[in-house]
């Protein structure tokens, strides 16, 4: 009781104010006697309830409660002193208890597909001894149990542990067995999920980061944490299928070679015999039974396929959140900012100045923008932006092919071959290529300010896709140059691929090592003792992360021609997170410019399939269409690597002449085409079903807003009837009608409710003629 | 790891595992980290129920994850169950489960809809949105300008038109912008 007097005390609408009529009801609410559940038209009606948000104690619940008895005449009798209190009695402004109808008749409908959908989310007020009604609930009808989870619930902790507690005693009958079943699966996830907790990694670096920086950076960081948990498995299943068995072969040749230690910077030397690379495993058949030229071929095949269903099962649910959830009729600007603005997860007091800081300046350049977009570019001018962007992007392509060719002619021309000292000939060609992948983009960056992009989001995006325009470019000149001459000139040209790998991958650590050295803490170092007008340096997450997708395309890229790849790539991801770790702590300041996370981890997860796809085809191409080297790696005596598959396949011919069949059908082309004809149309038949569901979103919104004005319109005549007949009395029920969604929601409704509700137009002589 | 064992019982754990995202080992480390608040009301002995230790609103409002947050009293008060700011054990384990990672959406969304709500009336009204803005901003923009976001935010999200949000429009809203979930977590 005490609580209860508590929340009436807090009422918004003291009960004073309300007519007679509710205060009756509110008094019978506020009385010992909680109401019967029953009352809650979502108990009545679903297994699960949707109790409008109170905090302590509302009139929501006092309104629901009145619906089925209520003096009328008091109603009438007393003059209606202000109508915004009628409608904040009105069961549409309830609009949750309406939504949550609709949505749970829905989620019926989905039951046998998606049974998680029918929980819904139990809204409680709070502050409210409302276990006893739950429990009752659970009683009438066990099933719940199973229909929604405690944990998918408002109610504060100590409610749910009440009603767990009481629920515990009465486990159902019947399902008893079902529900231990249950629990120790429940039990078995929670130990795994124990586990799990031990895996976490760099917990306590994520929060510190975040405090710091806020999500934006912190998405730098969990993209390089998910890059390095997706090379785990890769690394595992070479490890397990192709380096061990190839260990345990004991033909093995002892190198000759002594390890110096500039092999790990050139990949060469002593490497060379080691199962670091193609050139040493075997084409034999280990303990008898292992096929190595199949593990090997298998083993590659295996990787991708993993790395594909990890990357576009993110991707889509990325996708899935980001743009088609997202995408409503509008785009919420201004909601987006006040409500998400606040990055919760900031805890140094710095960053939540400029929180506060960046929060204000994006809405200040947003409300000058909205100033400045209506006056309109003249004609000359966007000639002169046309020409310019033009200009620009000639310059970048331009560029971009000269970075391409420069990589060319230092692969072919003998100016390298040449040069005497071997270290520094092989060496070369991986400088080249990282310095101009640093170099390049900062150029990039620069020209895109210079176009003046409306948008700073767009030249932000225009810049990444110059990126990695750059970055694939130089992969596929590369990938294109190792498959047509390093075949002639080396032995055993995988060997060599391989190398070449290994030392992007090693020079593009050390250069990241250096520009967060240089760039980051120098920067920091100038500033902070001698050049005092330098800015602290920002931390780009952007470019960041752009280079760790680079870096992963190179990890996928060599994993068939050097299989220890992946463990090379987890240290030094591993490396790369503590010194860009300490160097963001250290050196940087947070930029006050806001940085998108959740669309742009969209955009990240689609350069990152998009590489994976362009090094998954040249491997793919490697694999199907070059010969491989006469003398080493497991594909020695073989035209094609691919070509054990057909030999395979051919000797099926005799034995199993069904599976030759198929295999024959699903590689014909008309099968294929076939395929993507059907795709095609359940592409398209998707997205007309897509523009469809948006038409219609618009029109409900278009109608609810009308929806809206029609009652505001009704109760104002209401209003004015009520005070002209004052004797006559009326059913309080009556403006419940009002609107068709809320007659819906209560029981008894009326079924003339809707006709009701269309007569709109004729201003009314006599309020009674319209609402009857 | 004597101490963590016998801070529960056994029945207790498995009750907050059942109502709570956290697992085991997460449910020891908060409650170390709720006794750390003030480790001479908290006892480490929590068998006889958690009902009665709480721990004030001035030691909350002073926790590193919150003190920056402009919300903070807000939140505070509408995790804590007599809504006084001041937190039991359980108070703080829901406040850490809602903001936790694996809390879905919905869930987050009502406990946000309840914290932007300043007056506690159920309803984002006008004054409410001012506040929220203010309290983002700091004093930096006129009042003008604040009249001007707020009647976007209504006109963006006000589906009913009568001039303020109710739950289901603000769950309308928040359930299309991707950027909520990534924000409304906190790191406990």
């Amino acid at each position: 009781m005490e609580q209860y007097r508590h929340q009436n005390g807090r009422e918004h609408f003291p009960l004073g104010t309300v007519n007679p009529g509710y205060q009756e009801e509110g008094l019978h609410y506020y009385s010992d006697v909680i109401p019967p559940i029953g009352s809650y038209p979502g108990y009545n009606t679903n297994t699960s309830a949707h109790i409008p948000l109170d905090r302590r104690g509302s009139d929501a619940s006092s309104y629901h409660s009145d619906t089925n008895t209520g003096p009328r005449h008091r109603w009438a009798a007393q003059e209606m002193r202000d109508t915004s209190i009628l409608l904040e009695r009105l069961p549409s402004r309830q609009l949750e208890r309406l939504a949550s109808d609709v949505a749970q008749k829905s989620s019926f409908r989905q039951k046998s597909k998606k049974r998680k959908s029918l929980h819904g989310t139990i809204h409680i007020p709070r502050g409210k001894d409302v276990s006893k009604e739950l429990m009752d609930q659970y009683n009438e009808d066990p099933n719940l149990m199973n229909e929604f989870d405690i944990k998918d619930t408002t109610l504060p902790l100590s409610s749910k542990m009440r009603i767990r507690s009481l629920t515990k005693q009465r486990p159902g009958r019947l399902k008893s067995l079902k529900y231990s079943c249950g629990i120790a699966w429940m039990h078995f996830r929670q130990k795994m999920s124990d586990f799990a907790f031990y895996l976490q990694l760099w917990k306590g670096h994520m929060k510190k980061i975040e405090g710091h920086f806020g999500t934006g950076v912190l998405s730098y960081f969990l993209f390089l944490q998910w890059i390095f948990y997706i090379n785990i498995p890769v690394f595992i299943v070479t490890f397990g299928f192709v380096i061990v068995p190839q260990l345990l072969d004991s033909s093995n040749i002892s190198s000759n070679k002594t390890f110096t230690g500039k092999e790990l910077l050139l990949g060469t030397g002593w490497f060379n015999d080691t199962i670091m690379y193609y050139g040493f495993y075997t084409n034999g058949t280990i303990s008898n039974k292992y096929e190595m030229q199949f593990a090997y071929l298998l083993t590659c095949g295996a990787y991708y396929i993993m790395c594909i269903i990890i990357i576009a099962l993110s991707i889509s649910r990325s996708y899935k959140t980001n743009y088609i959830e997202g995408s409503g009729a509008y785009d919420f600007y201004y909601v987006t900012r006040v409500f998400c603005g606040w990055d919760y997860g900031i805890m140094a007091v710095d960053a939540a100045k400029l929180k506060h800081k960046g929060i204000w300046n994006e809405l200040k350049e947003y409300l000058s923008g909205i100033q400045k977009e209506k006056k309109q570019a003249t004609c000359g001018e966007k000639c002169k932006w046309i020409f310019i962007r033009l200009a620009t992007n000639l310059f970048v392509l331009g560029s971009i092919g000269g970075c391409g060719y420069l990589i060319y002619f230092l692969s072919t021309n003998k100016v390298i071959t040449n040069i005497a000292q071997e270290e520094l000939k092989v060496m070369v060609m991986p400088i080249c290529v990282s310095g101009i992948i640093l170099i390049l983009p900062l150029i990039f960056s620069f020209i895109g300010q210079l176009e003046k992009y409306e948008k700073p989001k767009t030249e932000l995006y225009v810049g990444m896709v110059r990126t990695m325009l750059l970055k694939a470019t130089v992969l596929a000149v590369l990938v294109s140059s190792w498959y047509r001459n390093t075949i002639e000139s080396h032995p055993c040209w995988e060997t060599y691929v391989g190398q070449e790998i290994y030392r992007l991958v090693i020079v593009d650590f050390i250069f990241t090592l250096l520009v967060t050295f240089f760039i980051e803490f120098i920067k920091r170092l100038f500033k902070e003792h001698c050049c005092k007008f330098l800015n602290y340096p920002e931390f780009d997450i952007g470019r960041n992360t752009l280079n760790l997708i680079y870096s992963q395309a190179l990890c996928w890229l060599g994993t068939y021609f050097c299989p220890i790849l992946s463990i090379v790539v987890i240290i030094k991801l591993f490396i790369i997170f503590y010194v860009k770790r300490v160097s963001v702590i250290l050196n940087c300041k947070p930029s006050l410019r806001p940085w998108r996370a959740a669309r742009a981890h969209t955009i990240f997860m689609g350069f990152l399939f998009v590489f994976f796809l362009l090094s998954a085809a040249a491997v793919a191409c490697g694999i199907i269409f070059i010969r491989p080297s006469l003398n080493c790696g497991p594909f020695r005596n073989k035209d094609k690597p691919y070509q054990i598959v057909t030999d395979f396949v051919a000797n099926l011919n005799h034995e199993l002449n069904w599976l030759q069949v198929i295999i024959n059908i699903i590689s014909s082309p008309g099968f294929i085409a076939g395929t993507l004809v059907v795709l095609c149309v359940l592409t398209y038949y998707m997205r007309i079903v897509m523009v469809g569901h948006k038409e219609m979103v618009t029109l409900l919104q278009q109608q609810l807003a009308m929806e809206g004005k029609d009652k505001a319109y009704l109760l104002k005549m209401l209003q004015e009837a009520s005070s002209k007949h004052k004797d006559k009395p009326k059913p309080p029920d009556r403006s419940r009608q009002l609107s068709p969604g809320a007659a819906s929601t209560i029981e008894n409704s009326r079924p003339d409710g809707r006709n009701v509700w269309i007569v709109t137009h004729p201003p009314p002589t006599d309020a009674d003629d319209v609402l009857l | 790891m004597g101490n963590k064992v016998t801070t529960f019982t056994e029945e207790q754990l498995e009750a907050y595992q059942d109502c709570t995202l956290f697992t085991r080992k997460e449910i020891l480390r908060l409650f170390k980290r709720y006794r750390e608040l003030a480790p001479e009301t908290v006892p480490l002995d929590m068998k006889n129920g958690t009902k009665k230790v709480k721990v004030p609103y001035s030691i909350i409002e002073k926790m590193v994850e919150l003190k920056e947050n402009p919300f903070c009293k807000n939140i505070c008060e509408v995790f804590s169950e007599d809504g006084s700011g001041d937190m039991t054990f359980d108070d703080f384990l829901d406040m850490c489960s809602v903001f936790c990672e694996a809390a879905p959406r919905d869930i987050k969304a009502a406990y946000a809809f309840k914290i932007y709500d300043f007056d506690h009336d159920n309803y984002l009204s006008k004054s409410d949105l001012e506040r929220a803005l203010t309290s983002l901003t700091g004093d930096g923009l006129t009042q003008d300008e604040i009249n001007f976001v707020v009647s976007k935010v209504l006109e963006e999200a006000d589906l009913d038109d009568d001039g303020m949000l109710s739950y289901i429009e603000f769950e309308h809203v928040i359930s299309r912008s991707p950027d909520f979930i990534s924000t409304f977590h906190i790191r406990f």
